[in-house]
């Protein structure tokens, strides 16, 4: 699980490139640019443009459409064997000099032949400059009526969809316009979203019996001039029969996911199903990626795949104007490629939720990418994800942004001579890329294929459309280059890999939804071929099924209401399909499910408030912050009313607060600890001190907001007086002003009064180097003298740490972790602690730990839960290859800073870009005087050796969060656990015992203030996993656990309340969420 | 006495030296007058742009150097007066020149190897140097003569490099980064590139004669208020509508002195960015043109390149105090949220609060200082921006040219009236400090 071995990739020349002499397609989008026209002037001029494929003579061959920009667009007939007959002329579809974008092929009038819809874009000149419909004649003629239709736009035009979204049997369109308004000044303004473009903006037409009305205003569509939209979707998102609409916005207006209110109209609610999404989103599609039934949704973005690329050309916002971005309404966006894995419904909710993963599963970086397109290339019955890309010009090229117009009189002269642009584009690089081909390996793993399989070219590729244009069970795959010739690959699967298939004719009736079946094998895809970037693809849905040989059924539901089932159809090979005849109704209406948990409202006048304190203001060089990891409260019964009552700790600048339980099961805070609110409490315990009885205080304050060895980082002890008021006892602990993360209390010298273990978080201004674990012991009266134990000194950045008796002799272990450190378990000697870790069978994995839970396992067993980042995360670390943090004063000017650095292709290089290392470091500015210069710099080429060897050098082996199961008396093996762990850092654990004994697991954590460049993880809503009859643990989701908890998890504790035991689940910067267990044994949980 | 009669006498030999210069033992007047340095400063300025330095950081770059070659006239020319000992913690050091030193040579050596340590590009720096080197040997310079004149260059600056070291530049590099508030009144971030606050500690650098960056502390700006009926609304509507009614003129004003290093464009995902020369660059600028036009030897030149340094240097510092002091919002962000969301600068706001204006305060702190040098009315051409596109502009004082470029702000959209008017009074009274601290004149030699 931490060695750096990628899933193997044995997919050889799956596809071949068929010559133009073979085909005769003759064809490639050839741009020139000028003084007038040019990607300055025009946004759009490097966007690409679109493919279309379908029958349109209705002979059972897919013919071909392509679309040009400067040059004129092309039909090809299909003649069979992969031979292509132009009759763009003959059939009336040449028009030369108009700029044409995405292309759309759908029976628009229902005639039973598949008319043409195309984009135009560009200047606005020329005779047929509008949108154009060309309406199928049946004899291989067309005839345009775009204005006879309704829909003869004259705007920067994208893309067209048609669906059916008002379900009335007849092709309605939504119009992507992309925006003629410059991207400038604008981009924080709040608002610009309700404001219609008079002069473009999206629009959906509906089909009122032969002619479109345009009813964007009164169906909830935004048409606002900030929608800078590349790529627009259809699918099924909630499973209600009725489509939706993801629009994928470029630049910094957020993406649309519109809900079908099954009414004429529809609801943008992203924000409410998403956590974080693509920054300047280009082509997406959307497909079931996991065979579970839920449509996920893949977005393409511009992040290159090479670091080197990444150092040249990829702007990354800035902490502060992502935050502004939040704040003016524009989301959490991102730089990269996004999947939206569907988790399906809420609890008790018709909404569903995603969790974005494309950094888990390896898809978020593409360079400059265009199309995205989700299909099963080798019938293997998982869809993979091919991404076309390449950007013409590097636009974004750093060393051109800041050197090349350093001339001004330069400029002024090339003003003067109108050739400042085209001189300027002259010189921008321009970098063929090759196109990306993710085999689906199930769990959401992926691995890129593409050269394996044949698609090693170097182009600039942007439309792009799959269909089975030889009728061989395998789907080919047609790609618009721009500067160079459209490639037609021809998919050999079915000859080499002999994998089974089913494809489906269903006619016009785009939405129909298609699930297949095989034993405990699924299969779903829905039928809206106008798909992919400014593309069509083929009609015929198509299923891959790999070995499988037969299928028990396959399910059609109309988008009529009534379903269709075929028993046992036979394979490989085509159904055609319609909903006509002797259909039974379908209900998409949901029975309500039972859940495990269930949320309690419970009155708690007590929110956690994070302080505003930014990490990187002071350590411009670290990428996450640590900042915000509390609460974590103290829970116990502190006035001896039998009820549980609650230490919340406050975060820097708010008063910790006593939270004490009223007989009716709400809360009243009955302290608050104003005098020490400057103090960034995290983590608080009820303990008694000095053996009277009653539960005393100990508050943990941690950070690293304040300067080293500052006041605020001083612990605190209070003392109960027995009815619940507590005395700050200034004396009883010793002075210790360091950053602390967590307190436990064992009795570690068996004197029969509980001391103190206690973990220092980190050295503020000094991240990286280590604390240590403190023992502070109980001298009997309350007061503690600090212990330190050389075993204990400089054990790492820690975080956690538990007290457990392991090995079952007695006597407590205590299980330490941290960051950039291994587990640490530590078993009590004679004299001292002995480390026991691997003994134990812990590996010594360094990681960045964050929690140790234990947890119940049945018959007296124990597993131990370990809370990492998870993989979720541009960084990658194993053991051959690990990431790595070199900490020092590298430039000796009394300020200490932390380079991070990243395997690729087997060398490690800083991850930092030039920008920020040199704001940090400007001295590094000689040796560094442009981008390039530093692309390929590893530290060793940075800094001198003696700089390099004085350096503290921190280790990371693995980001994956991991649980050990407890085999025999003391030995303890790592499990294999559902993806979802390593979806996002885990912070929280509970275990407990479900009704029937059997144990289950809630996780929870999420962070929110990782650099733009990273990237945020919260795409966790707390897990709940149940474990049955001793095999492996599984994710149930939200909706049948009932466990849902948005937001950054810092702690679930069991609270004893007057409604039984309840699980309070403490959130950072918010308030605490309750949830009732369907058991409610009550047993100790330690 | 007797270094002062060999000036006489270089006077009188210019021309015929310019005839016999090949001629071995000749070289005295091969440079007389400030254009080596003046060039160099020139080349100084177009690394700056390159190196894309910050106004506060360029006008350190422009200031040691400067000091450097003054340093060597001093030692030349007993009529001048070392800065050591006036400026703040600048010891004095004995330097021994060689018998056969040629001092101005020094003097550009000197310039030279504080400048290439300030900067980046070194290259840059030292291909230009070894080009004026190359021609100063060509026109008879002997060999023994030039490499002492550029060792004993060399060793004066490098006790002003050693000098520079100490005045916390490099510490604040790793200063905490400016902390963006959400308080309506302060200054965020600006369109297009949203770039962070510069050197938000600018005031922790060591300044050359103020006693501290607060010492002339300007009066708070104006209280805030979005409310129509305040005053510091109707400040903001002043720019608004200044901006709006801006006569041809104006906008000549406000180009000539925009002074941005980096202003970025933005179309789409396509980016550049447009550099010009820095506030303390334009200023440096001057100061040379003012020099040639007085007709001033090399020593003179140096004279007023060092002391206009040493202005703007503590301009700057005063400047940025209060600029992270009062952390007041830009008129753009001000303007787009309460007065009108569409409206644009005319010129890029650049990433730093607002109060003061800081044109206005080191405008005329080295306008001040120039015409205790130069005097007043003085005539002079301003060039200084034609290599970036700009016409020339002519200016009959040295306080025309600063209260020029004060106002452009408000033409420019970029600042508030009162950071003009009490920039410059700040401005001012660091010139007045400096003059009151520094003189660049020996008493005796004065008198005489």
């Amino acid at each position: 699980m931490n060695s750096c071995t990628k899933d193997a990739a044995e997919e050889t020349k799956l596809f071949e490139l068929m010559p133009k002499g073979h085909t005769g397609i003759n064809f490639s989008n050839e741009l020139n640019y000028t003084e007038q026209i040019n990607p300055y002037t025009f946004r759009n001029f490097y966007n690409g443009a679109g493919v279309a494929l379908g029958d349109i003579n209705n002979d059972g061959l897919i013919d071909i459409f392509l679309a040009g920009n400067q040059n004129e667009n092309k039909l090809y007939l299909n003649k069979g064997n992969f031979v292509f007959e132009d009759i763009t002329e003959k059939a009336g579809l040449a028009v030369p000099g108009i700029w044409s974008t995405g292309v759309s092929m759908a029976d628009v009038n229902g005639d039973g032949l598949l008319d043409i819809y195309i984009c135009k874009s560009g200047p606005l000149v020329g005779g047929e400059r509008h949108n154009s419909l060309y309406i199928n004649n049946g004899d291989l003629t067309f005839t345009e009526m775009a204005k006879e239709f309704g829909i003869a736009d004259e705007g920067l035009s994208q893309h067209a969809v048609f669906f059916d979204f008002d379900k009335d049997g007849d092709l309605d369109m939504y119009l992507l316009n992309n925006s003629a308004r410059s991207i400038g000044a604008n981009d924080l303004r709040t608002g610009q979203r309700e404001l219609r473009d008079p002069l473009g903006g999206n629009k959906l037409y509906r089909n009122d019996g032969g002619f479109f009305t345009d009813v964007s205003e009164e169906a909830g569509i935004y048409g606002s001039a900030i929608g800078y939209g590349l790529g627009v979707t259809v699918a099924d998102i909630n499973k209600d029969g009725w489509p939706d609409l993801y629009v994928s916005n470029d630049f910094f207006e957020k993406d649309y996911l519109y809900i079908n209110n099954q009414d004429g109209t529809f609801t943008e609610a992203l924000e409410d199903m998403m956590t974080e999404i693509s920054m300047g989103s280009m082509g997406a599609d959307i497909a079931d990626l996991d065979n579970d039934g839920w449509l996920d949704i893949f977005v393409t973005e511009m992040l290159p795949a090479k670091l080197e690329r990444v150092k040249t050309k990829t702007p990354f916002e800035e902490w502060d104007k992502y935050q502004a971005n939040v704040k003016a309404g524009y989301f959490h966006q991102f730089t990269r490629n996004t999947l939206q894995r569907n988790l399906g419904f809420k609890p008790g909710s018709d909404q569903v939720h995603f969790s974005e993963i494309a950094r888990y599963a390896g898809v978020h970086a593409t360079d400059w990418s265009w199309g995205a397109l989700i299909f099963d290339m080798d019938n293997d019955g998982y869809k993979d994800i091919f991404v076309a890309n390449g950007i013409v010009k590097d636009l974004t090229d750093f060393d051109f942004v800041d050197y090349y117009v350093h001339n001004q009189s330069q400029i002024a002269q090339n003003r003067k001579d109108s050739t400042l642009i085209i001189s300027m584009i002259d010189a921008f690089p321009s970098v063929p890329q090759r196109n990306f081909f993710f085999k689906n390996h199930g769990t959401f793993r992926f691995s890129d294929v593409a050269s394996e399989i044949g698609m090693d070219q170097l182009t600039f590729s942007t439309g792009a459309a799959y269909a089975d244009l030889d009728n061989d069970g395998d789907l080919d795959l047609v790609i618009n280059n721009l500067n160079g010739e459209v490639f037609i690959f021809k998919n050999n699967s079915s000859e080499k890999l002999g994998n089974h298939f089913l494809q489906l004719d269903l006619g016009n009736h785009f939405g129909a939804q298609v699930s297949l079946y095989a034993g405990d094998k699924f299969w779903f895809a829905e039928h809206n071929p106008v798909r992919g970037y400014m593309s069509s693809v083929d009609p015929r849905l198509h299923f891959g099924l790999g070995k499988v040989d037969a299928l028990d059924s396959v399910r059609i539901l109309w988008p009529n209401g009534r379903q269709q089932v075929l028993v046992n159809p036979s394979l490989d090979t085509l159904l055609t399909l319609s909903p006509e005849a002797n259909r039974t109704p379908f209900d998409y209406k949901r029975e309500p499910m039972d859940i495990l948990m269930e949320e309690v409202n419970i009155k708690f006048p007590w929110r956690h408030q994070e302080s505003d304190f930014i990490d990187f203001d002071r350590d411009r060089l670290r990428f996450h912050m640590i900042s915000n990891e509390g609460p974590k409260p103290a829970v116990g019964d502190i006035n001896g009313d039998g009820l549980d009552d609650v230490f919340m700790p406050g975060a820097r600048g708010q008063a910790s607060a006593l939270v004490v339980q009223q007989q009716d099961a709400s809360f009243a805070v009955s302290m608050l600890f104003e005098e020490d609110q400057l103090a960034e409490d995290v983590e608080a315990l009820f303990f008694d001190a000095n053996n009277d009885g009653h539960l005393d205080l100990y508050v943990v304050s941690g950070g690293l907001e304040f300067g080293n060895k500052n006041p605020n980082y001083q612990d605190r002890l209070y003392l109960n007086d027995g009815r619940g008021y507590f005395e700050k006892s200034s004396s009883a602990l010793p002075t210790d002003l360091t950053s602390s993360a967590f307190v436990r209390a064992i009795d570690y010298d068996g004197d029969g009064f509980l001391d103190l273990l206690v973990g220092e978080r980190n050295i503020p201004f000094a991240y990286g180097l280590p604390g240590s674990l403190k023992i502070l012991r109980n001298q009997g009266d309350g007061t503690f003298e600090k212990i330190e134990l050389p075993e204990f000194k400089d054990l790492g950045l820690l975080t956690d740490a538990a007290v457990y008796d392991l090995d079952g002799d007695g006597q407590d272990e205590i299980i330490i972790v941290g960051e950039w450190m291994p587990i640490k378990v530590f078993k009590k000697q004679e004299k001292g602690f002995k480390d026991m870790s691997v003994e134990m069978g812990f590996e010594p994995l360094a990681g960045l730990w964050k929690t140790v839970r234990i947890i119940q396992e049945e018959e007296n067993g124990i597993s131990l839960l370990f809370g990492n980042v998870g993989t979720n995360t541009r960084l990658k670390a194993c053991i051959e290859e690990p990431l790595r943090m070199y900490v020092n004063d590298f430039d000796r000017n009394g300020s200490v800073e932390q380079i991070l650095t990243v395997y690729e292709n087997g060398q490690s290089y800083p991850l930092v870009l030039k920008q920020a290392l040199l704001k940090q470091l400007p001295g590094l500015r000689k040796q560094l005087l442009d981008y390039d210069t530093y692309k390929d710099k590893k530290i060793e080429d940075l800094f001198s050796k003696e700089i390099l060897e004085s350096s503290l050098v921190l280790e990371v082996e693995t980001l994956e969060s991991a649980v050990y199961r407890k085999i025999g008396n003391a030995t303890f093996v790592r499990e294999e656990m559902p993806q979802e762990l390593q979806y996002s850092p885990i912070y929280a654990a509970f275990g407990g015992r479900a009704s029937a004994g059997a144990p289950y697991l809630l996780l929870g954590g999420n962070q929110s203030r990782i650099k733009p460049e990273l990237g945020i993880n919260m795409g966790s809503f707390g897990w709940y996993l149940a474990r049955n009859k001793g095999v492996a643990f599984n994710l149930i989701p939200a909706a049948k656990s009932g466990f849902y908890v948005p937001g950054e998890i810092r702690d679930i504790q069991k609270v004893k309340t007057a409604r039984g035991y309840l699980l309070m689940v403490s959130r950072n910067n918010d308030s605490p969420q309750w949830y009732k267990m369907s058991d409610d044994k009550g047993e100790k949980i330690p | 006495m007797k270094r002062v009669t060999k000036n006489i006498f270089l006077g009188v030999m210019m021309v015929i030296g310019m005839i016999a210069c090949q001629e071995n033992g000749d070289y005295e007047d091969v440079i007389t007058d400030g254009s080596y340095q003046t060039a160099a400063q020139i080349r100084l300025t177009n690394v700056i742009i390159h190196d894309i330095f910050s106004p506060p950081v360029a006008s350190r770059i422009y200031a040691y150097p400067s000091i450097a070659a003054y340093e060597v006239a001093v030692i030349a020319d007993p009529q001048y007066k070392s800065m050591m000992g006036q400026l703040n913690d600048f010891e004095k050091k004995e330097f021994e020149a060689p018998e056969d030193v040629y001092f101005p040579l020094a003097s550009l050596a000197a310039y030279y190897k504080v400048a290439t340590a300030l900067i980046f590009s070194e290259e840059k720096m030292t291909s230009h140097r070894d080009m004026a080197f190359e021609e100063i040997r060509k026109k008879g310079v002997p060999k023994k003569v030039f490499q002492k004149s550029v060792a004993f260059g060399e060793e004066v600056a490098d006790h002003v490099i050693a000098y520079s070291k100490k005045d916390n530049y490099h510490e604040s590099r790793s200063f905490e980064k400016y902390t963006v508030r959400n308080d309506p009144h302060t200054w965020q971030p600006t369109p297009p590139a949203y770039g962070e606050g510069i050197e938000p500690h600018w005031n922790k650098i060591r300044p050359f004669v103020l006693d501290s960056a607060a010492q002339f502390k300007s009066v708070p700006p104006t209280e805030f208020s979005s409310d129509p009926s305040s005053l510091f609304y109707q400040e903001a509507a002043e720019v608004f509508h200044v901006i709006n009614d801006l006569t041809e003129e104006q906008k000549d004003i406000a180009f000539f002195w925009d002074c941005n290093p980096y202003k970025v464009n933005v179309k789409g995902h396509v980016m550049f960015a447009e550099k010009k020369i820095t506030p303390g660059g334009h200023w440096m600028g001057i100061a040379a043109i003012a020099a040639k036009t007085a007709g001033r030897d090399w020593k003179g030149t140096a004279e007023a390149l060092a002391i206009t340094g040493v202005a703007l240097f503590d301009g700057f510092i005063a400047c940025w105090d209060e600029k992270y002091r009062s952390i007041l919002i830009r008129p753009e962000t001000y303007i787009n949220k309460y007065i009108d969301e569409d409206w644009l600068p005319l010129l890029q706001t650049p990433p730093f609060p607002e109060y003061t204006s800081g044109h206005s305060v080191i405008s005329n702190a080295a306008a001040e200082t120039l015409t205790k040098v130069f005097g007043e009315p003085f005539h002079f051409v301003d060039s200084t921006e034609v290599a970036y596109g700009l016409p020339i502009r002519e200016f009959e004082s040295f306080r025309h040219a600063a209260d020029e470029a004060a106002i452009s702000r408000l033409y420019g959209g970029i600042h508030y009236m009162p950071a003009i008017v009490h920039g410059s009074t700040k401005g001012q009274k660091v010139g007045h400090h400096l003059l009151g601290r520094v003189s660049t004149k020996t008493e005796n030699l004065a008198e005489n």
